[in-house]
Order: structure tokens, then C-alpha cells, then sequence
């Protein structure tokens, strides 16, 4: 009988101690009258101690048909806590990118091998702890009940995605995010960067275009704010495709308008007296080049948008 | 289809039908061996790792009330149905007399 009492040790230790000795106690009551049963039948007591204690299985399979734990996250959470991880992690990785290129940039060092190793490492070594919290927070809400039920309790029909194969692509949303933080960072240098710093900067905005610091400041919040709101949706909805092209739009008519009124950019009058003409002129000339480029993309862009909206109808 | 398939299959019809079988079998007080031999004469074979976690989550939700005893020598875990437990035991009975004329057509038309 040593060896039930061990194995009745060997449950326990699986157990939470405030449930273990009761349980032990009730399963050794179990096994005795399964060993006493088998023994009237003929078996010799340590056979049938042998015979009940290996059908019963590893101690651990025991404790956890005793007493199962609840799972970190319930299977109908599951969905939902897959699609908070990796829009979470998305959100990292252009956290990631954003961070390296303002430390790039506040040193004075664009290094492309660094731009794309240290936003992995950066990624990487956030990585455990959102996948720690995202676990934890789902374990601990969901204690009280599905998480899933209750997010979706408001649910009706005509919520249903106006055209379901419409998607939003995360990819894309990724990329405006980064876009539009590093815009917005670039716009107001002279707030975060050092002033040595700055003062090494060759390009400026040019005293006239003043203003477009703050209309590209308007346009790319707004924009980010956008993006941000689709990484919390799956589908396209007509108000939200909407909101892209008016997006698109105004991006594209800046774009047009800046080129209109360039140089938008200039260069540092202490560079200057060092750079040949030609580059000045080049730099004057090819901006309205670029920014046209810019908005034709983005014209185009816009008339394929226009040409599928139809559909979301 | 694999053996190993259809034993699941039987393992899911069997699961909610032995709740509804050891609630009739609880009428008069029953220990956990003594439970698996009543429902083993009536021809529902059960094994002592799916029936004893089962008869406790029952007493957890209080379909089942226990006690301990002393009974030839050994204490034994006592459970019987409870107020509660025979509510719910009559409710799944006709829940299952229902099911089984239902299912028992179905059959029949196939």
C-alpha cells in the first residue's frame, strides 16, 4: 500500500494545495476499493495495486481530470486574442522603425544595415513582453466570462461588412503609420532634435512655405489617426473607404500645390557657399519634379479606388 | 473511418447521456466504487478516471451532496442527489425522453 500512498503524494503535488488534500483523500478512498475488488477476484494485493494504479495513468493526467485549470485563453477568445496579437505586434515593428530612425536621425547617421537590423532586434526583444501582457490581460478578463461575447454583445446585422473579400490590408496601414510618424517627425525637427544637431541639418523649410509645416502636420495626423483606426478592423466599410480617398485626395492636391509653389525645401545658407551652383539648382528644379511624381501616384492610386468603390455598395 | 475516430464519436454521444446515468443512479447514496458497479450492471461501462472527477464536479455544482463515512473499516466519500440535483434530474429526463423518441424516428426513416 506504500505504493499508493506515493501516488497519492504524486497527485497532490499537481494540485493547488487547498484542493490537493481532499482530493487525495478521496482518490486514495477510490483506489483501495478498486484494489480491494481486484483482490477479491484472485489478484494478489500488489497486483492489483499495479493493475489500478496504471489504469488510473501518470499522476499528472489524474490531477488534471481532478481538477482542470482554466485555460489561459478560453477557445472562443482565441480568435480575437490571435487578431490583438498581431495587430499589437504590427504596431510594434513601425514602433520599432519609427524609434530607429529617430535615433538615426538624431545622431546624424543613416546606416541601412542598422535601419534594418535594429528595428528587428527592437521588435524581437518587445515581442515577449506584449505576448506576456496580451496573455494575462485576456486570462484575467476572460476570468469573468467570454471576452469575445461581450466585445461583440452590441452585434446586428447590418454591421456585416458591406462586401466581406473588401480587406483591409495591414500591410498598408503599416506602412502609413511609419510614413506618416517619420513626416511628422521630419516637420518638426527643431522640437526634438539638439540644436548642434540641427544646426548640421542641409535641408530647411524654406521661410515662404512656413505654412506647409503645419498643413503636412494637419494632413498626416489625420492620416495617422486613420490607420490607426484600421488595424482595429478587418473589412473596409464605405465611411472608412471613404476617409482613405479623401486621405489620398488631399495628400494628392497638396502635393500639386507645393510643387506650384516650390521650393518648398531649402537648402542651409551656411551649406550653400560650399555646394556648386548646378546642385542648388538641381535641388530648386527637381522638387516640383518630385512632388508631381508624388501626386501622380497618388492621383493614380485614387482612380483605382474610386473605379472598386462602386463594389462596396 | 479509423477506429480511433469512431471511439471519439462514441466518447462525445456518451459524455452529456452519463451525467443524466449517474444522476438516476444517485437517487439512494453511492461511493465512487459502489457507483461504478451499479452503472456497470446496468450495462454503462465507465472508467474510474472519467467517473470519479465526474461525480466531484457534480457535488461542485451541487447537484450531488456528500459526506464522509465509515463503512467496513474504510472511510468512503458518500454522494447522493440533492434538492437541486433532482430538479435538474427530472428536467434532463424529459429533456432525454424527448431526444430519444426524436432521434429513435429519425433512425427509423433511415
Amino acid at each position: 500500500m506504500e505504493l499508493v500512498d506515493r501516488y497519492i503524494l504524486a497527485v497532490k503535488q499537481s494540485l493547488p494545495a487547498d484542493k490537493g488534500d481532499e482530493i487525495g483523500r478521496e482518490l486514495k478512498a477510490n483506489i483501495l476499493d478498486e484494489v480491494d475488488a481486484l483482490n477479491a477476484e484472485n489478484a494478489s494485493i500488489d497486483e492489483a495495486v499495479n493493475q489500478v494504479l496504471n489504469k488510473y495513468g501518470h499522476p499528472d493526467t489524474t490531477a488534471n481530470r481532478f481538477y482542470s485549470r482554466p485555460a489561459l485563453v478560453s477557445g472562443i477568445d482565441m480568435p480575437l486574442y490571435k487578431k490583438v496579437l498581431v495587430h499589437s505586434a504590427a504596431f510594434l515593428f513601425a514602433y520599432a522603425v519609427v524609434r530607429t530612425l529617430f535615433s538615426m536621425i538624431q545622431h546624424d547617421s543613416i546606416n541601412p544595415i542598422r535601419l534594418l537590423l535594429q528595428p528587428l532586434g527592437l521588435f524581437i526583444e518587445n515581442l515577449s513582453l506584449l505576448f506576456l501582457i496580451v496573455t494575462l490581460s485576456f486570462y484575467y478578463i476572460g476570468k469573468n466570462g467570454s471576452i469575445s461575447a461581450w466585445l461583440y454583445r452590441n452585434w446586428s446585422l447590418n454591421k456585416l461588412p458591406a462586401n466581406p473579400s473588401f480587406k483591409i490590408s495591414n500591410s498598408d496601414t503599416i506602412t502609413d503609420i511609419i510614413t506618416n510618424s517619420f513626416l511628422l517627425l521630419i516637420l518638426w525637427t527643431h522640437l526634438w532634435m539638439s540644436e548642434d544637431v540641427y544646426q548640421q541639418q542641409i535641408f530647411a523649410i524654406a521661410p515662404a512655405a512656413e505654412h506647409w509645416r503645419y498643413i503636412l502636420t494637419v494632413l498626416s495626423l489625420q492620416s495617422l489617426i486613420q490607420a490607426l483606426y484600421r488595424l482595429t478592423q478587418i473589412h473596409w466599410q464605405r465611411g472608412s473607404y471613404i476617409a482613405y480617398m479623401i486621405d489620398h485626395a488631399l495628400f494628392a492636391v497638396a502635393a500639386v500645390w507645393m510643387a506650384l509653389t516650390a521650393p518648398i525645401v531649402v537648402m542651409k545658407d551656411t551649406i550653400n557657399e560650399n555646394l556648386p551652383a548646378f546642385v542648388l539648382t538641381f535641388i530648386d528644379t527637381s522638387q516640383s519634379y518630385f512632388l508631381l511624381s508624388v501626386a501622380l501616384i497618388l492621383f493614380v492610386l485614387l482612380y483605382f479606388q474610386i473605379k472598386k468603390f462602386p463594389d462596396l455598395k | 473511418m479509423s477506429e480511433t475516430r469512431i471511439n471519439k464519436l462514441r466518447l462525445e454521444l456518451r459524455r452529456g447521456v452519463l451525467i443524466l446515468s449517474v444522476l438516476a443512479s444517485s437517487k439512494e447514496p453511492q461511493y465512487g466504487y459502489s457507483l461504478r458497479k451499479h452503472l456497470s450492471n446496468a450495462g454503462i461501462e465507465i472508467d474510474e478516471g472519467t467517473l470519479y472527477p465526474l461525480i466531484r464536479r457534480l457535488a461542485e455544482q451541487e447537484l450531488l451532496s456528500s459526506e464522509w463515512k465509515n463503512t467496513d473499516g474504510r472511510e468512503r466519500r458518500y454522494y447522493v442527489l440533492s434538492d437541486k440535483g433532482r430538479v435538474v434530474l427530472e428536467q434532463l429526463t424529459e429533456d432525454w425522453q424527448h431526444l430519444n423518441k426524436s432521434i429513435s424516428a429519425l433512425l427509423e426513416k433511415s
